[in-house]
């Protein structure tokens, strides 16, 4: 073998081997790369698996949730249903009181009217003495009260079962405040009390109202302003029209006023404040029930400010546009 | 020129009494005239019969329809165990009235008879408008009137409102040409030159998960979820079925009826649940057809309150300017004992809306009817628990 040959074999071993040294070496790098792509693929199936467990849990978490506000709902809808039917109950209750009281005031107005008829026939009788005079007379005072105690009563059963019905007409509202001032004075006046109307230059337009209802309203404030009022006493009747919007009524007296404690339930039917009790007058604690009624009824305000011992103005505010 | 006139009055003790002073109440501010039609709604306490006869004597030659009531309600107040009259008399509006018979056996032909019988009436022309009073305790509320729409039209105007019987779930009557009548419809057209305006709304909420009605027959609701009907009550009011069963399910149901989603309506429209029976199914006032996405509804007195005002407000609207002349309001009995004592606050917010003037009468209905939040011109459906409203003014 020449030289020439053996160096082209050596050559050919050198490239034989370098062949398969980058064979190798090019299997190697993509082993490597295998393994690290699998690596890749097996990270992401975990974070895949991961990820689908967090989402099949959130979404079992969220129909727990759906099914405990589910459940929630039909216990709520359970109490609603307590809450109702216990509120039927009541307001059946409550029926069965007004129809109490409407039928047993119906039954007692007969009776009691006649027996004030025969009482005034008595008072008119000459041939009695002073004294039996003196004590008619108070039984006669004693009758009507309970005969206007008797028309309180009906009239709150009315307003219980919805039964008051308006009337509507144009009224002179300044000729029944008028009215009833010129009907109380004489009592008034038996009790030392003195009423005032103030008036003013403001016109009081004529007014769609329920007159009969306005009088009981007026009626009802002004007695008790000389009820509860002292002796030698005063009481104001004042007219006004706010803003064009709407006329205000105030009447103020100087009485007894009404009790820090009392104030909040001043217009509870049947209520009447300590101080009004210990007074010895007489009050069925309807008045100012009604008053609110029929007043908020007219789309009104009622209102008072009082100070124990000194007085209190009580007032009704009635929209221009709305009576 | 268009009149309105209403009167009620509680002579419990003398029905005849009673329509008569109602009736003369009524007609009181017409002076001149007698009234072409009166419609007439009652307390079942009173002898049906003998509260028309009261009427007749005063208004010997008028239409008289109507019908008894779960509740009366009139301009200035909402009572019980009354009789109310709305006499309306008018030279623009023609009023012709139908019947149809036989609610319980076929409601669908019922309907459809009232509505042909009112057509006959006015000399073979459709009305202009149909009120419908159909008896509230038997048939199916939605077949009626889809009878009624069969001969009228699809989109025709109807409004109206089933009878009652003061809660008792037993028996209602239907007045048609003074005669009491039951298992009925009465149908009243109004033809002429007027405006109207209809106004629907309830204002009731959807509580817990939707659920599909699996199996129905007519107006008895079956299977819910492929469970027995009364099932769902159950688990809602935690009694057992039986208890469901012993009385009227309505007495503790009517304020937790079914609702149902239907197109172009932005309420669901409800169904009133009535009577459930020992194999737990549901009868309701009207079919709820199997397939039907159900949910139980609530109610909540300030949103029943502002639905009411609501209706008012879109029957207004619909006046076009018209004055207001009278208010007929069809109002569930449902709304009454969800509101309580304040059930005159609904009705004061929708006279005060429409007019403090305009003379409102109407009654506490067992089912409703009329397009879906009182649209013209789309089709009338029955519905339960809804302030339905009709105002007719002069054009």
């Amino acid at each position: 073998m020449s030289y020439l040959e053996n160096a082209a074999f050596i050559i050919f071993l050198a490239f034989v081997f370098l062949l398969l040294f980058s064979f190798y070496i090019i299997k190697r790098r993509s082993d490597k790369d295998r393994e690290k792509r699998l690596l890749e693929l097996d990270n992401i199936a975990k974070r895949l698996i991961k990820r689908d467990m967090e989402l099949s849990k959130t979404r079992e978490e969220e129909e727990q949730r759906i099914k405990e506000l589910d459940r929630i709902a039909k216990m709520l809808v359970r109490r609603d249903l307590e809450l109702t039917l216990a509120n039927e109950k009541l307001r059946e209750l409550d029926r069965t009181k007004s129809e109490f009281i409407s039928i047993a005031a119906h039954q007692l107005r007969s009776p009691l009217g006649g027996m004030r008829w025969n009482i005034e026939m008595l008072l008119s009788q000459k041939e009695i003495t002073k004294d039996i005079k003196e004590r008619i007379k108070h039984i006669y005072d004693r009758s009507k009260y309970m005969i206007r105690m008797v028309n309180d009563l009906i009239t709150v059963s009315r307003i219980e079962q919805g039964r008051v019905k308006e009337s509507l007409k144009l009224t002179v509202l300044s000729e029944i405040v008028r009215n009833v001032i010129a009907e109380t004075k004489d009592w008034a006046w038996e009790k030392g009390v003195t009423i005032e109307l103030k008036e003013n230059k403001d016109k009081i337009p004529d007014t769609m109202i329920d007159p009969e209802h306005f009088r009981e309203v007026v009626q009802n404030l002004l007695a008790n302003a000389v009820k509860y009022n002292k002796a030698n006493g005063k009481v104001t009747v004042e007219w006004r029209v706010v803003n064009n919007e709407y006329i205000q009524l105030n009447i103020t007296d100087t009485g007894i006023g009404i009790p820090q404690k009392d104030k909040p339930r001043i217009f509870s039917k049947f209520f009447r404040a300590a101080n009004a009790i210990k007074s010895d007058t007489d009050g069925s604690g309807l008045g100012l029930f009604v008053v609110k009624y029929y007043v908020e009824g007219w789309k009104g305000k009622v209102g008072f400010q009082s100070e124990e011992g000194k007085g209190t103005t009580f007032y009704i505010a009635l929209p221009l546009d709305k009576i | 020129m268009i009149k309105a006139g209403v009167g009620l009055s509680q002579e419990l003790s003398n029905p005849s009494l009673a329509g008569k002073l109602a009736a003369i109440e009524a007609v009181g501010k017409f002076n001149d005239r007698m009234p072409n039609i009166a419609f007439c709604f009652s307390s079942v306490k009173y002898d049906q019969q003998a509260v028309l006869d009261g009427l007749r004597e005063v208004m010997p030659k008028t239409l008289i329809v109507g019908g008894s009531a779960a509740g009366e309600i009139t301009s200035w107040t909402t009572v019980f165990d009354a009789v109310n009259v709305l006499a309306v008399s008018s030279d623009e509006i023609k009023f012709t009235v139908g019947v149809g018979t036989g609610v319980s056996s076929d409601s669908f032909a019922a309907g459809a008879m009232a509505a042909h019988s009112t057509i006959k009436e006015n000399n073979g022309e459709k009305p202009d408008l149909f009120i419908m009073l159909p008896d509230g305790m038997t048939g199916n509320g939605a077949a009626i009137v889809e009878g009624v729409k069969s001969v009228l039209g699809e989109n025709f105007p109807i409004i109206g409102g089933s009878m009652g019987d003061d809660y008792l779930f037993q028996k209602t009557y239907e007045y048609y040409q003074g005669k009491v009548l039951t298992d009925a419809i009465v149908g009243i057209g109004l033809s002429g030159n007027f405006s109207y305006g209809f106004g629907i709304r309830h204002g009731w909420e959807a509580v817990g998960l939707p659920l599909k009605v699996t199996k129905a027959d007519g107006v008895k609701l079956q299977e819910i979820d492929g469970k027995p009907a009364i099932k769902l009550y159950e688990e809602y009011f935690g009694r057992e079925s039986a208890e469901l069963v012993r009385e009227p399910l309505a007495r503790i149901a009517y304020t937790y009826p079914l609702g149902i989603e239907v197109d172009g309506g932005d309420e669901l429209l409800i169904r009133d649940p009535v009577l459930a029976n020992e194999k737990g199914e549901i009868t309701m006032a009207a079919a709820i057809p199997k397939g039907s996405t159900i949910r139980v509804m609530i109610g909540d007195r300030e949103k029943a309150i502002d639905a009411a005002k609501k209706a008012a407000e879109i029957s207004l609207t619909q006046l076009n300017g018209a004055a207001p002349k009278f208010i007929l309001m069809f109002n569930c009995m449902a709304r009454n004992k969800l509101l309580g004592v304040r059930c005159n606050e609904e009705n004061q917010i929708v006279q005060n809306t429409v007019g403090h003037e305009v003379p409102m009468a109407g009654f506490y209905t067992y089912g409703e009817q009329g397009p879906l939040l009182g649209r013209k011109g789309t089709p009338a459906y029955f519905h339960n628990e809804t302030m339905t409203l009709l105002v007719v003014g002069e054009k």
